[in-house]
């Protein structure tokens, strides 16, 4: 009961005690938990994590290279700006159709239109027209006569028809018969030259040329035997045939054979390549390779089973050069220049075409009712299509993508690629995918380097203005004041173009341009500590200035430094896709989220998905850092518990 | 509350100075010849002195620096040197553009952003206030020509045929134009007296409004929904957040509970005693936010066609065409002090204790 | 000690002007329930000072608080009845609470320049409370604050109306505080700390201006405070709280000669006394309990000298109640109660 010289915790209070006290966390780990408190900060964490992730995986997570424009590689069916195009999403695969339609009655001839954006197909009287990118019927032609053959002309805007008696030229546009013409003898074919200004009609030992201008025939060639083959070349100054054992190229104008090329056997194929600098003929069991402009006859192959169907498989900005023949059911395909068989393609019928796409990365062979398609640089088999009708057209697209197909009544056009492009493909034919899972890289980089350089710089200026204080103090902070002045983005561009563009004076510009609000971060951070008691202590204590503002100053102005500087990051991220936007920043081909968003800023209406990937790309991740900014902004400050 | 302002003025001055001279150092160290981007590649040596001696780029910095300064003082910006236009008279054509923008940015961003950060206070921790703040979050967020690409293309595609179509670009519809108001007046203006009638007369929405001219009025203005949506988005997401995390901290005060406790209602107690004191700081934010503004503006003025300031300040940037660089940004930078000094002036009106500082 | 005369009479009114029943109001945090107010009852007469009186935290203000009902999130009143003439105020409706405040019953509070909204004039809050109130029976004039102001004290009331607060001392601003919360001539008055934060000698005008408006108006008093001096001086009536609840209550000269719970001894014991000579100021060992955690039975126990001296075991295991130990003299302890 009296009071003993001790502390009120006396023994009889003792044991009863339930005096409940924690012992003191350490500050980062008190803060770390009271950051895992809250959700939003957590979610931060996460999205930043998985940045974090994507920056590091980024070679395994993209689908192609991120700088690789894919029309130059063996990648077909890619066009500028495509939609992205997700198997799961219901974008069609290998096998797949791109079109699908069906005519009043069976088709004997289907084609695609000289651009690819229509689509006709020939039964009886007929022909339907279907545009290609929508699928909706256009319009019927009606002739009096069922159609034998028919050709688009190269700007689709006119179609030739021939039918028992007449040839008919359509327009397209106003879809109505534009004239008709006599048809001279029984001619079943009929063909435009490369520029539209000529066609020519063939029957079967009669080929006559006709001109635009007059609407008559220019010349005529007469054949001694049926005719086997007859083109056009690619400038239209020569018309190659193929009847009995010869192949002849005539003079367009004067229509005299400009050289015969004999062969052994008769001739069952003849085919110019695609710059009509070589023609390939197949007669018997050999296969011959002509020089074009010198009729020179280049490379004769031997292969013990007759040959047909002569074709050509060629990149030559790859340095592919392949010409290619059918033997009964096996496809075949040599090496031009050294003669070397390449590969041969089992299609298990008799094959009545062997095609390649355009860029020679595909080949398909064509049966009755079977329709192969194969990998030219391996020979593997990629798919194989069966139909229930007579498979009566197929060709490639121009794009190589896709096999157009005709059996019975329908057409459909099977996609031959297999790839995805999950966001796209922008302007320059790279995919949108991997630059922006790329891109991830760098902005993580810019955003931290940019706010690392601008907290150094800043807070040392800071801390210097606000401990020494006086004119010091003063000078820094009108500097400051000044730069605070001007709006951040403006300055930036100004000082990016002092510089010149690019991505790393562009982060030197947005350092410089986040300064001075690191330093006044510090500096009020300074001031408000160096009144307290302990600054005091420690001066009279006689501790020297630096060593002061390190241990007891610095500190206690990391807290608000520390929340500033993660939001700064985004700032500075998004500064960064501002300059490149602008063309300041990341130049071209840099996968910058910026700068791929303002490359396309112009078609936007038209390809909105190269606008919104990049931007939604930026938009998370600076929120991402905006979560956690504000999260830690919320555990260091104990009063706030919001 | 004079002195306070007064104080303020003065210390404003040595960064006025500063600002002219940090503009007038920096066009000078822009890299490229300013003649040579006026004139072309091909422009001769002589002829290029004779620019260069017609716009004074001959004479010794400090010279230059000197005429400068005199120039400034006297209202003189000088001729661009791209256009060969008075500065002045770009000014009248641009500066409007970016201040209509910029105020219906700003309109946008005050009226929805206090309302919801008032919303989001009151009702703490519920799922209105968590919702509202991720979409602030959201807003922050956002890159300005990003959103405003994604707005032009929801509204001028996707929504094409439907009422809620708006117009992608420009200020007016192809063709139409407002009669200015001075004409329609009946004033006589011209010279050197068309400048502040032109300037004003350049604010579509308010010349038509002066004219009456209600269709044009609803024309201009349908062109500026989505700018000023885009350019204000930012700018509301800080003042949701700023608005809301200040009336939080207010409504714990003591003098709240006193309002209460003298049985003011609550609506009463959040707006007049918890608002009036939550909205000094967000007067603060919307000073400062006129800087974020402009940035969004030299981007939204690039994805929506409009030639105000921020595109003729990047233009003139990238093309060297020092004298409009340093007269426009002078005047940014001027009147950004000047809104500086009015929030301060305005935070002094509504706070009284800063007033004794 | 003990000063003034208390010349409380009962009024001829059978009825008590508050009376408060088993109040709980507990906070519903992240880390449990923190029982602020645990079992409350007082009764207030009017024109009686009735002295709430405590360690901080030990309820008192909360239990104002919920008088008035303005007990923020996460807390809420859980249990108990408020009787104010008669109604049940636990029943009544929002509206008609925000009726009540500043009407009928007001408070004042510990921090007056705090209490007060920076950005308004005095005088403009003033006028606030009489508009709220009465707006609707006449018009409400300038003078009619610059009369309240005077009422209260202040001098030259003109010119003080137009202040803020900051420009006031605090023993002005509390002064205006009060005058806000007389201005509708209020049946009750709660005085949470109003001297707390003030200097000595501005106190005691302060606790006499609160007298003379009783002795005036004949209103109800809650006076809270943790200094036993004010009790001593101020009060009618005390009530002693420890840890959410009522451990003693009786009129003062009572309670301070002869306090029964031995919490209430330990306080009086504790005040230092002019002209006595001691070697050390007495103290209660040990610290208030968490109020989240709180053991069962007295909550008391731990630090009570009187429970090892009687080498009581009831007291950890069972809460005692509130039992009338003699005439008007109410005491919640095993020591007094248990002879059954």
């Amino acid at each position: 009961m009296e009071s003993t010289g001790q502390s009120p915790e006396v023994q009889l209070a003792a044991a009863d005690a339930t005096v409940i006290t924690r012992p003191p966390k350490s500050l980062w780990r008190e803060t770390l938990e009271r950051l895992l408190r809250k959700p939003s900060a957590v979610v931060g964490l996460v999205i930043l994590g998985t940045l974090l992730f994507i920056a590091i995986f980024a070679p395994v997570l993209a689908t192609h290279d991120p700088l690789q424009v894919l029309l130059d590689v063996p990648e077909e069916g890619v066009g500028k700006r495509d939609k992205p195009c997700i198997h799961l999403f219901g974008c069609p695969g290998a096998g797949d159709s791109l079109f699908d339609a069906t005519a009043a009655s069976d088709i004997q001839m289907a084609a695609l239109s000289a651009t690819n954006s229509l689509i006709s197909a020939t039964s009886d009287n007929t022909i339907t027209i279907w545009n290609r990118g929508s699928g909706k019927k256009l319009m019927d032609l009606q002739a009096d006569q069922p159609i034998f053959a028919i050709n688009w002309s190269p700007n689709d805007q006119k179609i030739l028809g021939i039918t028992e008696d007449e040839v008919i030229v359509w327009d397209v546009n106003r879809r109505q018969v534009d004239r008709t013409l006599e048809n001279p003898g029984e001619a079943t074919q009929v063909k435009w030259n490369a520029d539209g200004t000529r066609f020519l009609t063939a029957s079967d030992r009669r080929v006559d040329l006709w001109d635009t201008l007059s609407w008559g025939v220019v010349s005529t060639i007469e054949l001694e035997s049926d005719l086997t083959e007859v083109a056009w070349n690619s400038n239209g100054t020569l018309v190659m045939t193929a009847a009995g054992r010869q192949v002849q190229l005539w003079n367009v104008f004067t229509g005299t054979a400009v050289t015969t090329l004999e062969h052994e056997n008769p001739v069952t194929s003849a085919r110019f390549n695609r710059g009509s600098t070589r023609i390939v003929t197949t007669a018997g069991t050999t296969l011959h390779v002509w020089n074009a402009a010198s009729f020179a006859e280049e490379r004769v192959i031997e292969y013990d089973q007759p040959l047909d169907n002569g074709a050509w498989s060629e990149d030559l900005s790859r340095g592919v050069e392949r010409v290619m023949a059918t033997s009964g059911n096996t496809g075949l395909m040599w090496n031009t220049r050294s003669g070397e068989l390449l590969q041969e393609f089992d299609h298990g019928a008799p094959i009545e075409q062997i095609a390649s796409s355009p860029l020679a990365t595909r080949i398909f062979t064509k049966s009755e009712q079977l329709l192969r398609v194969w990998d030219a640089t391996n020979g593997e088999h990629i798919l194989s299509q069966e139909t229930d009708g007579v498979l009566t057209s197929t060709a490639w697209q121009t794009n190589g993508g896709g096999i157009l197909v005709a059996d019975g009544d329908a057409v459909n056009i099977l996609k031959t690629s297999d790839r995805q492009y999950i966001m796209g493909v922008d302007g320059n034919v790279r995919d949108q995918f991997s630059r922006v899972i790329y891109g991830t890289r760098l902005s993580l980089l810019v955003g931290l380097t940019t706010v690392t350089l601008a907290v150094i710089v800043g807070t040392i200026s800071g801390a210097i203005a606000g401990f020494l204080g006086g004119w010091v103090d003063n000078v820094i902070m009108r500097i400051m004041d000044v730069m605070l002045a001007f709006p951040s983005l403006i300055l930036a561009i100004a000082v990016v173009t002092v510089l010149g563009p690019g991505l790393i004076n562009a982060l030197t510009a947005i350092s410089i341009v986040f300064i001075p609000a690191y330093a006044r971060v510090a500096r009020s951070g300074v001031l408000s500590v160096k009144e307290e008691d302990f600054v005091t202590a420690d001066r009279a204590l006689g501790v020297s200035q630096v060593r002061i503002l390190f241990r007891r100053v610095l500190p206690n102005a990391m807290a608000p430094l520390i929340v500033q500087a993660t939001l700064g990051i985004g700032t500075a991220i998004l500064d960064a896709a501002a300059l490149s936007f602008l063309g300041l920043g990341a130049q071209p081909p840099t996968p910058e989220w910026g700068a791929m968003l303002g490359a396309e800023r112009n078609q936007v209406f038209t390809a909105p998905h190269l606008v919104f990937y990049p931007g939604i790309a930026i938009m998370i991740t600076v929120l991402a850092f905006n979560l956690l900014g504000d999260g830690l902004r919320d555990a260091l400050d104990p009063r706030l518990d919001r | 509350m004079a002195s306070y302002l007064a104080r303020r003025l003065t210390l404003a001055i040595p960064v006025l100075l500063g600002i002219l001279f940090v503009t007038f150092s920096l066009t000078r160290l822009l890299p490229g010849d300013p003649c040579r981007s006026a004139l072309g590649e091909k422009a001769t040596d002589e002829i290029c002195d004779a620019f260069n001696d017609r716009y004074g780029l001959n004479d010794p910095i400090y010279e230059q620096f000197r005429i400068y300064i005199s120039d400034v003082l006297h209202g003189n910006l000088g001729e661009s040197l791209k256009f060969g236009r008075p500065v002045t008279e770009l000014m009248v054509e641009r500066l409007p553009v970016t201040l209509e923008l910029s105020f219906f940015a700003m309109l946008f961003a005050v009226t929805v952003g206090i309302p919801l950060g008032v919303i989001s206070a009151y009702y703490h921790n519920s799922s209105i206030d968590v919702g509202t703040m991720i979409w602030a979050n959201i807003g922050v967020s956002m890159p300005v020509f990003w959103l405003g690409l994604m707005l032009s293309y929801v509204f001028g595609v996707v929504l094409k045929d439907t009422p809620f179509w708006l117009p992608p670009t420009g200020r007016l519809t192809a063709g139409q134009s407002i009669e200015p108001f001075y004409v329609a007046w009946g004033l006589n203006v011209d010279g050197d007296a068309l400048t502040l009638p032109g300037f004003i007369a350049n604010i579509n929405t308010l010349n038509a409004l002066l004219v009456r001219d209600w269709d044009g009025f609803v024309d201009a203005f349908k062109h500026m929904v989505l700018p000023a949506i885009a350019v204000g988005t930012i700018p509301l997401s800080i003042i949701a957040r700023m608005t809301r995390s200040s009336l939080l901290e207010v409504l714990g005060l003591n003098y709240i509970r006193t309002a209460r406790a003298k049985g003011v209602r609550e609506m009463g107690v959040v707006v007049k005693h918890g608002l009036r004191n939550a909205l000094l700081p967000v007067v603060t934010i919307i000073g400062l936010s006129l800087g974020s503004l402009l940035s969004g503006a030299v981007l939204t003025e690039t994805v929506f066609g409009l030639s105000g300031v921020g595109r003729i300040l990047y233009d003139s940037i990238t093309g060297r065409d020092y004298t409009v660089v340093q007269a426009f940004t002078l005047i940014i930078a001027v009147f950004f002090v000047f809104i500086n000094l009015i929030v301060d002036a305005l935070y002094a009106y509504l706070d009284p204790r800063i007033r004794l500082e | 000690m003990i000063k003034h005369q208390h010349n409380f009479q009962p009024s001829t009114n059978s009825q008590p002007l508050l009376e408060i029943n088993d109040l709980r109001t507990y906070f519903f945090t992240r880390d449990g329930t923190v029982k602020a107010v645990d079992g409350v009852s007082l009764t207030v007469e009017r024109g009686q000072i009735h002295g709430l009186v405590g360690e901080s935290g030990c309820g008192k203000s909360m239990t104002a608080m919920s008088i008035l009902r303005l007990v923020d999130k996460p807390g809420r009143i859980v249990s108990g009845e408020i009787l104010f003439k008669g109604e049940d105020l636990l029943k009544r409706t929002r509206n008609e609470m925000t009726a009540i405040r500043g009407k009928q019953i007001s408070v004042i509070f510990q921090e007056p320049k705090s209490s007060l909204n920076p950005v308004l004039r005095v005088g403009t809050q003033l006028l606030e409370v009489l508009k709220i109130h009465e707006g609707k029976q006449r018009t409400i004039k300038r003078k009619d604050a610059v009369e309240q102001l005077r009422s209260v004290g202040i001098p030259d009331p003109d010119r003080r109306v137009e202040n803020y607060p900051h420009e006031m001392s605090g023993g002005m601003a509390q002064r205006v505080m009060i005058a806000m919360g007389m201005a509708c001539a209020p049946d009750l008055l709660i005085a949470d700390e109003p001297t707390t934060a003030l200097d000595v000698t501005i106190q005691a005008q302060v606790l006499d201006l609160i007298r003379k408006l009783r002795d005036e108006h004949e209103m109800g008093v809650i006076l809270i405070t943790h200094d036993m001096g004010i009790v001593a001086e101020m009060a009618d009536i005390v009530t002693v709280m420890y840890a959410g609840t009522a451990v003693e209550e009786a009129p003062t000269v009572e309670l301070f000669e002869t306090p029964l719970h031995p919490y209430t001894q330990g306080l009086i014991a504790s005040i230092p006394v002019m002209g006595q000579v001691k070697e050390r100021l007495e103290v209660i060992p040990g610290n208030v309990p968490n109020l989240i955690d709180m053991p069962p039975g007295c909550r008391f126990a731990p630090r009570c000298k009187a429970r090892i001296e009687h080498g009581l075991t009831r007291c950890e295991v069972e809460e005692p109640h509130m039992i009338e130990a003699k005439p008007n003299h109410f005491v919640r302890c095993w020591l007094y109660e248990g002879e059954s």
